[in-house]
């Protein structure tokens, strides 16, 4: 059954079946051939995996980041990050991993950060002469903090599959969101430097209080949906739904930058997109129900015990796995089918759930943006308007940058759970 | 056909406005929930099931608006580098395993619905039957949306081989 699965499950993903398609058909698969179950729990498991609440995190903070996109939060969020790092050379780069930061603080997305972000900086990079390449890269890796800064759809998605908190995840993402943030600070600073682009970023900033009066309203959102989940006032969910709120009364009253006639159309393009990561989460449950009763996370389990003598070794070897599984396949999937087989492992080994969880979620987010498959790079290249091959070459300098975050946030626990056993 | 053709695309219009009107009902069902419980200090229970229920009747109804309009995030990469020709015949492919897979949804999902007629849900006195339809039906009214899919890649390839002979 379980070398069905997993086969089966390779050969329809490179069919280019759609990913919840064909999770579901390989499900059906290892059922009708490999089992004495009934067919009946195909509905049964795929409704239950989606009758939660913790769950429903996903769809309002899809919603809330749609609004978001629109309704002006953006660029006031681009002038208040330009007026903070703007001013030295490489400001203007600098600004786009703030920004990012920053948004992502908002969004649970990396796709939706991007062209936010994307759309409003790499023109302006351009202009101001970056190489479209390097501003699209940049952006393209800057965004990738949407999914590692709370809050986060990836990490609601290995808190439901894993049994693991969403609360001590959020926390858990702030401290390796700041390292990579800072890490990439720090390379467009000497990348910048060393080839002199970007010496004249400081023209059209402005001052940093009237930014910041500009933006006050979208600053004040991170803070109260996170401190909301973190002081317990809310629950993720309950901090969703009110984000979707928070965003509809900025949008259309306070920044008056959303009319009332846009929300049908936001409102259908949010059920899309979270219907299409729900759907994937019902088939996950689906599959990871049969993979558990086939006994694969304790036989995978055993073989890691006997081949790893450590829990480094453990570590770095699934970091590879990842890195590889990252370049292709798509986020959601990949947490969804290999997070319950892998956490007990991490478990086994001593390895706390929440740390794990943050590395997996930082070395898939990685996989947003190196090629040949990378949610963001497409998103870049298409705001950018150059074809996606054009920006391979310039992401090696940003993916080695994140490579080296995540080995840091792989050995050294204590920068993810310093904060949740700080505030426990 | 032509007409087969617009009712499919009405029907796929009209699941995917339902499914939006739902998330805004879900989203207004739990912010609720919030409010009850800072103004009466004491959060209503019923909301969240309901906002359950909700929410996965938005995920099935979207489907086929999904499925219609590419969504449902292929990994196509192989696919896009094969001449037109094969590709054309894995689109037909991925089509038939669509239908495979929401049939079974459909014929499954209706014996499962029956399977629980008798059960209720707690807190709302309605069967979970109610929540369990939404298998069935969204699958079902997902199926005019995987032609209509199909129906599109086959003009698009039956434009390009016109360009190139």
């Amino acid at each position: 059954m379980n070398a069905a699965l997993a086969l089966s499950l390779i050969v329809f993903f490179a069919l280019s079946i759609p990913v919840a398609i064909a999770i579901a058909l390989s499900s059906i698969f290892g059922i009708t051939f490999f089992s004495k179950l009934p067919l009946l729990v195909v509905p049964q498991k795929m409704f239950t995996g989606l009758d939660s609440f913790p769950l429903m995190a996903v769809p309002f903070f899809i919603l809330a980041g749609t609004l978001m996109t629109k309704g002006g939060v953006s660029h006031r969020l681009v002038d208040f990050a330009k007026s903070l790092v703007g001013g030295m050379q490489g400001g203007l780069a600098s600004a786009c991993v703030v920004t990012c930061m920053i948004f992502a603080a908002i969004s649970g997305s990396s796709v939706a950060t991007t062209f936010a972000i994307g759309s409003i900086l790499i023109p302006a990079m351009v202009k101001h002469g970056y190489p479209v390449t390097m501003a699209g890269s940049i952006q393209a890796s800057s965004a990738e903090l949407g999914v590692i800064i709370p809050p986060s759809v990836p990490l609601i998605l290995f808190a439901v599959s894993t049994e693991t908190s969403i609360t001590q995840l959020f926390l858990a993402g702030l401290g390796p969101g700041l390292l990579v943030s800072g890490a990439l600070v720090l390379m467009v600073q000497i990348w910048c430097r060393s080839k002199g682009y970007g010496k004249e970023d400081g023209d059209e900033r402005m001052p940093i209080l009237k930014a910041a009066r500009n933006a006050f309203w979208a600053l004040l959102m991170p803070v109260i949906i996170l401190g909301g989940i973190y002081g317990g006032v809310f629950t993720p969910t309950e901090a969703a739904a009110v984000a979707v709120f928070y965003a509809l009364v900025l949008g259309l009253f306070v920044y008056g930058e959303m009319k009332v006639s846009d929300l049908p159309e936001l409102f259908r393009s949010a059920a899309v997109s979270s219907g299409a990561v729900m759907l994937i989460i019902a088939a996950a449950s689906l599959f990871s129900f049969l993979v558990s009763l086939s006994g694969m996370p304790n036989a995978i389990g055993e073989w890691a015990q006997s081949t790893f003598s450590a829990s480094w070794s453990f570590l770095l070897a699934v970091n590879v796995l990842l890195f590889f599984v990252g370049m292709f396949i798509e986020t959601a999937a990949a947490i969804l089918v290999l997070a319950p087989i892998l956490t007990p492992v991490a478990i086994a080994f001593g390895i706390d759930p929440v740390h794990f969880g943050i590395v997996v979620v930082v070395n898939l987010a990685l996989g947003m943006f190196t090629p040949p498959l990378g949610v963001n790079l497409f998103a870049a290249a298409q705001v950018a308007e150059i074809p996606v091959e054009r920006l391979f070459s310039s992401l090696v300098i940003p993916v080695f940058t994140v490579i080296s975050a995540l080995m840091i946030i792989t050995f050294v626990p204590e920068v993810s759970l310093v904060l949740r056993d700080l505030l426990n | 056909m032509k007409n087969l053709a617009s009712i499919s695309e009405w029907l796929i219009r009209s699941t995917h406005n339902l499914a939006a009107i739902l998330l805004a009902v879900a989203s207004v069902l739990v912010f609720y929930q919030v409010i009850t419980r800072f103004v009466f200090g004491d959060a209503a229970a019923w909301s969240e099931i309901l906002a359950r229920a909700v929410i996965i009747w938005t995920v099935f109804l979207v489907s086929g608006a999904a499925i219609r309009l590419g969504k449902m995030i292929p990994i196509d990469a192989i696919r896009n580098m094969l001449p037109r020709a094969a590709q054309i015949w894995i689109i037909r492919l991925v089509t038939t395993a669509t239908l495979l897979v929401l049939g079974v949804l459909i014929w499954f999902g209706i014996k499962m619905t029956m399977h629980v007629v008798n059960q209720q849900v707690a807190m709302l006195n309605v069967s979970v039957a109610w929540f369990y339809a939404a298998l069935p039906i969204g699958a079902a009214l997902a199926v005019p949306g995987v032609f209509l899919a199909l129906r599109d890649s086959e003009r698009a390839h039956r434009d390009s081989e016109g360009t190139e002979s």
